[in-house]
């Protein structure tokens, strides 16, 4: 079972590849906080997906993650950094696959 | 068989668009700076005039397609030729044959960018073209450029977004009443493609380039081909796309998709 500890390992070393293969091929990431800076919601679907879609925010540094804490197995509060805005993020892991890989996750302000 | 008027025929998307027509046996004028059947500038308004002449004597009955393809990227520290090449190059020449093209129920095609979903556009430069009614607003333009540090690669990519931004609209904006007069006119959204112009950038702007995903290619990495946005172009500008008008159609690979999953329209 994933753990959101490797969740947000993957997301610190911006490593994208092992970021996706954290999800299930089905998996649906959802991520609320660009709203609240007047961007579109972050919103991506399956392994692949996401790989991608984070690999453009990571190198064009539309977003980081900073100071996260881990608060259980699956959550952690982190300060997000959506292009020049700051803020207090919760992560949820929602549901697992059979495997064990993240199938539904939100973001949202903590 | 028809004939058709390709800008930016002599390389890249623009040569694979010749050749797709070619092997469907149809006659094709390059229009192109090096190596056209007609080598004019189309980033003047003297060259672009030289060209609608040439057309109509050419092209007296009319011509079945118009596509323009010619342009250059934002990375060549010239905004000047990015705004009178890309934009008003493919728009002015559009109007001046846009009678030929009522001949023949014709269509149009041109090529915007799968960048204009990305919001780097220059609004204000978008609202100035799209404003621009003669030579002299057009020049009003380019006088502005000056102002802006061309050599900044942010810079550059707001103007290239903006060109292409401008253009797309444009086509949206006109495209009723050019079918009402039976010519259809539509726009390729190209993703990132090999073609020479790319192949040229800049290390810096190559990079940026290659940090976009296209996702028919992850498994393989690598840019766009320029057959797959030219087989884009011939489809639009063909018959078989009689049904379809004041269409932005992104060829990007699933780039558009990807980074703006919720957006249909």
């Amino acid at each position: 079972m994933v753990n959101i500890n490797q969740y947000i390992e993957a997301m610190e070393k911006k490593d994208t590849r092992l970021l996706g293969s954290l999800f299930a091929a089905d998996a649906t990431y959802k991520d609320t906080c660009p709203e609240v800076a007047g961007l579109d919601k972050y919103q991506c679907h399956g392994r692949e997906g996401i790989d991608m879609f984070f690999r453009n925010q990571f190198i064009f540094r539309k977003f980081s993650l900073a100071e996260p804490q881990i608060m259980s197995d699956k959550e952690a509060l982190f300060v997000g950094v959506y292009g020049n805005y700051y803020l207090v993020a919760v992560a949820t892991i929602l549901d697992y696959d059979a495997e064990g890989n993240i199938r539904n996750m939100v973001v949202r302000p903590a | 068989m028809g004939v058709y008027v390709v800008t930016g025929g002599s390389g890249g998307i623009g040569g694979c668009t010749v050749r797709a027509l070619q092997a469907q046996g149809h006659e094709v004028i390059n229009v192109d700076l090096k190596g056209g059947d007609i080598s004019e500038n189309l980033a003047s308004p003297e060259g672009r005039g030289a060209i609608i002449r040439q057309l109509h004597e050419h092209c007296p009955d009319g011509i079945d397609g118009l596509c323009c393809v010619a342009g250059v990227s934002g990375d060549g520290s010239n905004l000047k030729l990015i705004v009178s090449l890309n934009y008003f190059g493919a728009v002015r020449l559009a109007e001046g044959v846009y009678d030929l093209l009522k001949k023949k129920h014709g269509s149009c095609v041109m090529i915007s960018s799968y960048s204009i979903c990305g919001g780097a556009a220059r609004q204000d430069v978008v609202h100035m073209l799209l404003s621009a009614k003669d030579d002299r607003d057009e020049q009003d333009i380019l006088n502005l450029c000056d102002r802006f540090d061309g050599s900044n690669l942010s810079v550059g990519n707001s103007y290239y977004t903006a060109t292409k931004y401008a253009l797309a609209l444009w086509v949206r904006r006109v495209s009723a009443s050019w079918a009402a007069n039976g010519v259809r006119i539509n726009s390729v959204a190209p993703g990132n493609v090999a073609t020479p112009m790319t192949a040229s950038m800049s290390p810096q702007a190559r990079g940026a380039l290659e940090a976009l995903p296209i996702p028919i290619n992850y498994q393989t990495g690598g840019l766009m081909a320029p057959e797959d946005i030219a087989n884009s172009v011939v489809f639009l500008a063909s018959p078989q796309a009689h049904g379809v008008n004041g269409v932005i159609l992104f060829t990007d690979g699933g780039t558009d998709a990807l980074l703006n999953p919720d957006k249909v329209y």
